[in-house]
């Protein structure tokens, strides 16, 4: 470090009259002794006179007409929910796009509320037969596997599903109908039955079944 | 209403006004908290010169630096609330429309425009004083502010901020310390750098003073 770096930092500290003491002393020794810093002491002197004196540069006569409608538009500013409506009234196009997303939606909740079908395959109840050791055997003919519990792999069934196919079944000659699903279409008035043991080991996973 | 109680609601006005251009800067901002719009005017008419100058001499365009000191009192407008009486009402009022300035230098440098550097004679629209007695002189003087515009244009944001608060605008470290929300110490420095680096880019100019 050469000895003016150390005065460097100093400059302002001395031009704004804060130096005082041993520190001022050793600053104007320096700058005795060594004219490049007293050159730029100078300069900096020079400098802030002329900083000061740079003409002032001041507002247009026009500025306080300008504030002043600024500030009352600022006041009587319409609310947001104004402004957006009124966005939209002037803007047809980006109204229009509005409306039919508003259209898209309230038939979509529409469609959701009233237009919910029995035949549904989404309808799923709970069954307990996964592991109804008696149930299953009930169902599996005993000639098959006759010391093993069926496997069951259905946990949810559909609620309902048509009697035709039960019945169309039958006429098929299909003998595994047990005698709780014949008793269930024996006394079916509405053309639908109560789901079938039968039908839950046929169906292995109603999930993906459709009616 | 009769031209007697027009002439009496006028006189009662600049009565009023006279009274408000004795208070302090915080008591009118106060009173304008309370709802007296006057005290608000007192303030623009106070202020309005001394941020133009400020603005100015940081963005290096009039045009723009009127639409940030419009800004800056729009904002006082609406937020007077957040004015608390731990700080001066200069010192509030300065720090927004620093960041205005901050701000627009930075959407300027986003939409690549010219710098001032680019401000040329027939740019040159900011008042001067009378010296058309002197055409010389006057020519001179432009032709000077223009260039030490120009290299104070050319600083770094941090220290053309400080300089122009210190050497232009003559404020105190302290409030300027308040204002940038820099210490004290690294204000001084700040602008010591800033002036020694100014004086570099005008040691010819100022050589021949």
């Amino acid at each position: 470090m050469t000895s003016c770096d150390k005065f460097v930092p100093l400059f302002t500290e001395y031009l704004d009259g804060n130096l005082s003491g041993q520190s001022k002393s050793e600053f104007e020794e320096h700058i005795q002794s060594c004219s490049d810093c007293a050159q730029t002491v100078q300069h900096l002197k020079t400098l802030q006179v002329q900083l000061k004196q740079l003409t002032p540069v001041k507002t247009s006569d026009a500025f306080n007409v300008i504030l002043r409608s600024r500030i009352r538009y600022e006041l009587e500013k319409p609310s947001l929910w104004d402004q957006v409506v009124t966005y939209f009234l002037v803007n047809r196009v980006p109204a229009f796009a509005t409306g039919f997303a508003m259209l898209l939606l309230v038939s979509f909740f529409s469609y959701s509320l009233f237009f919910r079908s029995n035949d549904r395959s989404d309808v799923f109840v709970p069954v307990e037969v996964a592991n109804e050791q008696p149930i299953a055997q009930t169902f599996y003919p005993s000639s098959k596997k006759s010391n093993q519990p069926a496997k069951q792999d259905v946990y949810y069934v559909i609620d309902q599903f048509r009697i035709e196919e039960v019945l169309a079944d039958r006429q098929k000659g299909d003998n595994h109908l047990p005698a709780l699903a014949a008793q269930a279409i024996h006394f079916d008035t509405l053309h639908t039955i109560q789901p079938a043991p039968i039908k839950i080991i046929r169906a292995a996973h109603p999930t993906s079944v459709c009616f | 209403m009769t031209d007697l109680d027009q002439k009496e609601r006028y006189q009662k006005r600049k009565k009023r006004q006279r009274e408000l251009s004795n208070l302090s800067d915080e008591d009118l901002i106060f009173l304008f908290q309370d709802g007296e719009l006057p005290a608000f005017e007192e303030i623009v008419n106070r202020y309005k010169d001394p941020l133009m100058n400020f603005v100015f001499r940081f963005l290096g365009d009039k045009s723009e630096s009127e639409d940030v000191v419009q800004e800056t009192f729009l904002r006082v407008f609406r937020n007077k609330r957040a004015y608390k009486k731990i700080a001066k009402f200069s010192t509030w009022i300065y720090t927004i429309a620093g960041n205005l300035a901050k701000t627009e230098l930075r959407k300027r440098k986003k939409r690549n425009l010219a710098s001032v550097s680019d401000l040329g004679y027939d740019d040159k629209d900011f008042e001067i004083s009378d010296e058309s007695s002197n055409p010389e002189k006057k020519t001179n003087t432009v032709m000077y502010e223009e260039i030490i515009q120009e290299e104070i244009g050319k600083l770094s944001a941090k220290f053309r901020e400080v300089i122009i608060l210190r050497d232009i605008q003559e404020l105190s470290y302290e409030e300027i310390s308040k204002i940038i929300k820099v210490p004290l110490g690294t204000v001084k420095s700040r602008v010591n750098r800033a002036r020694l680096r100014l004086q570099e880019k005008l040691r010819f100019l100022l050589e021949k003073k």
